[in-house]
């Protein structure tokens, strides 16, 4: 029966995010969600332990903002969740989210799989899961499109960019997951529900044992843009003024 | 001269992508007055060709038998150690990103995924650019920790001239991971074109309304002598064509000469794939759909019109 943590970000949802003048991004109507391929992630760390049995632990990092995340990663069928929350985690980078989950993996007990998403929603940096797998020194197996959990171990079929590679890893191991590998689910009442009775441990960077050099920047940021469209934007009549255009740009 | 020769290092997994970072690297690092060293896994191409492309050296990260390439990580990050390098462009590949991100987590430092534009700053640092937001943002950095890491996606750079240098090559081997073992690799199945290669794309969304209609969309490629690809959900949710061919922030991203949108909206994380392409031309019968935004030619009508007389007029026009 296997112990299982999945991770989660909960995201700005970019669909709310508007570009003012000059291209500056306003966030001030954007509400949160959490990210799309950490709901696969969920859901499959989820399927595998209604299967198989055992439990699902959700980590999530963030700032203040993400303790109202709960509720919704808790309706989708983990057991309990570990929140890590501090304004010095809000835009926090792939390292410093990692160390923090490091840490917070640690508080959760003993684990035999970590289920993450591909890549975030919102950034799409797509490092958190192995740089939190080198850090707590366990296999990674990234991009899995198909998983399979036997008595010791992961089996996992990775869609990478010249084929299918089949991995087969011991426990512990973190597997990323594309979202092929399960449909999330549309939480029932009785599940929304239930979600409030079930355990929220929340932690700070201090409780997590992150300062200094752990919560540093490790980049600046010049710019945060609207990408600018250098688009023509002719509007042609009829379907011969656009094959003319098209038969001028092919040449 | 090369002050160091550790300077600019460049990791690809793909001979092609190699090739390109070779040809950045090498105005990279003569414009930093280092050296350029190419970092390969072994068994795939020669490394040698890294050096006629303009590389001072290689070093062949040799793999046992059965194991996944991200394994080299701990290796690479301890030749990082030694070898103190200012600078790592790695050619973004799903494997090589894995691999640079756990390299990265163990140096402690940044690692900027997908740059879409590098420029280098007078202090030697280099500025990037990355989507975010699923497209619908654009953050410009600079890596504040060392050596800087960069992932670029295939076919950022131009692929180099021979540029025949004399150099080393050599190898390290890497130690077997006994809790991690590749059983089986199945190559990519040749499905039709490869629209990142195609000088004409053809992409369409939901505006087609069944799979057989395809067949519209598929004509007018041929006309053009190009490819077809598609937005997320005709791909992953109705099935229509395969998973190679969605263009995307997740999916393929496209940068042909000219690139014909087809019934499709425009949302943030399709133009994230497209917004490379030289000329974009969009049909769509929403005259507020937000791909005219982003078109340098929009005809605003049915696409089951439009489609048939705009194939049959440039079937004229391109004899």
């Amino acid at each position: 029966m296997p112990n299982v943590i999945t991770c989660y970000k909960w995201v700005i949802d970019e669909a709310d995010i508007r570009a003012g003048g000059g291209g500056a991004l306003s966030f001030e109507q954007a509400g949160r969600k959490i990210s799309e391929y950490d709901r696969n992630a969920i859901e499959a760390a989820v399927q595998i332990c209604e299967q198989q049995g055992g439990s699902v632990t959700a980590i999530s990092l963030g700032g203040p903002e993400v303790k109202s995340s709960a509720k919704d990663a808790l309706s989708r069928g983990p057991e309990r969740a570990i929140l890590a929350l501090d304004p010095a985690f809000a835009n926090a980078d792939s390292q410093t989210t990692a160390l923090g989950l490091t840490a917070a993996v640690k508080l959760a007990g003993a684990y035999d799989l970590i289920v993450c998403g591909e890549g975030s929603g919102d950034v799409y940096a797509q490092q958190v899961g192995p740089r939190l797998a080198e850090l707590l020194g366990i296999p990674c197996i990234t991009f899995a499109g198909k998983l399979t959990v036997t008595a010791t171990g992961v089996v996992a079929e990775r869609k990478l960019d010249d084929g299918v590679e089949v991995v087969e890893a011991a426990f512990p191991v973190l597997v990323t997951v594309l979202p092929d590998v399960a449909k999330p689910r549309i939480p029932s009442l009785k599940q929304v529900m239930g979600a409030a009775k079930k355990e929220v441990k929340v932690v700070d960077a201090a409780a997590l044992g992150l300062a200094g050099d752990a919560l540093a920047a490790r980049f600046e940021t010049k710019a945060l843009k609207a990408p600018a469209s250098n688009r023509k934007q002719v509007k042609v009549a009829n379907p011969v003024a656009l094959a003319e255009a098209i038969a001028g740009a092919v040449r | 001269m090369c002050r160091n020769m550790a300077g600019v290092w460049v990791f690809s997994e793909q001979r092609s992508t190699l090739l390109e970072l070779v040809g950045e690297g090498r105005k990279l690092a003569d414009r930093l007055g280092v050296g350029l060293t190419a970092l390969v896994p072994g068994g795939r191409f020669d490394a040698v060709d890294a050096i006629a492309f303009g590389a001072d050296e290689a070093i062949v990260l040799t793999l046992p038998e059965g194991q996944p390439l991200e394994t080299a990580a701990e290796a690479v990050a301890r030749l990082v150690g030694e070898l103190d390098p200012d600078l790592i462009l790695w050619g973004a590949t799903l494997r090589a990103k894995g691999l640079a991100a756990r390299v990265a987590a163990r140096l402690g430092a940044a690692l900027v995924t997908d740059a879409t534009a590098l420029r280098v700053q007078p202090d030697g640092r280099i500025e990037t650019d990355r989507m975010v937001y699923g497209g619908g943002g654009v953050a410009t950095q600079v890596a504040l920790t060392r050596p800087q890491m960069i992932a670029v996606p295939p076919r950022t750079f131009a692929e180099p001239a021979v540029n025949p240098r004399i150099g080393d090559v050599r190898e390290v081997v890497v130690p077997a991971d006994s809790r991690v073992k590749v059983t089986e690799r199945r190559p990519k199945s040749n499905q039709g074109a490869d629209i990142a290669a195609a000088g004409v794309v053809v992409g369409v969304g939901r505006g087609l309304a069944a799979a057989e209609d395809l067949a519209l969309v598929e004509a007018l490629a041929a006309t053009l002598g190009g490819a077809v690809g598609c937005t997320r959900p005709v791909a992953e949710d109705l099935g229509w064509l395969p998973e190679d061919r969605y263009i995307g922030i997740s999916g393929r991203k496209v940068a042909p000469k000219v690139y014909v949108a087809v019934g499709l909206s425009g949302q943030v994380q399709h133009l994230a794939g497209m917004r490379e392409s030289k000329v974009v031309v969009a049909i769509n019968k929403d005259e507020n759909a937000p791909i005219f935004a982003n078109a340098d030619y929009g005809l605003v009508g049915d696409l089951y019109t439009v489609l048939p007389a705009l194939t049959d007029e440039l079937k004229k026009l391109m004899r």
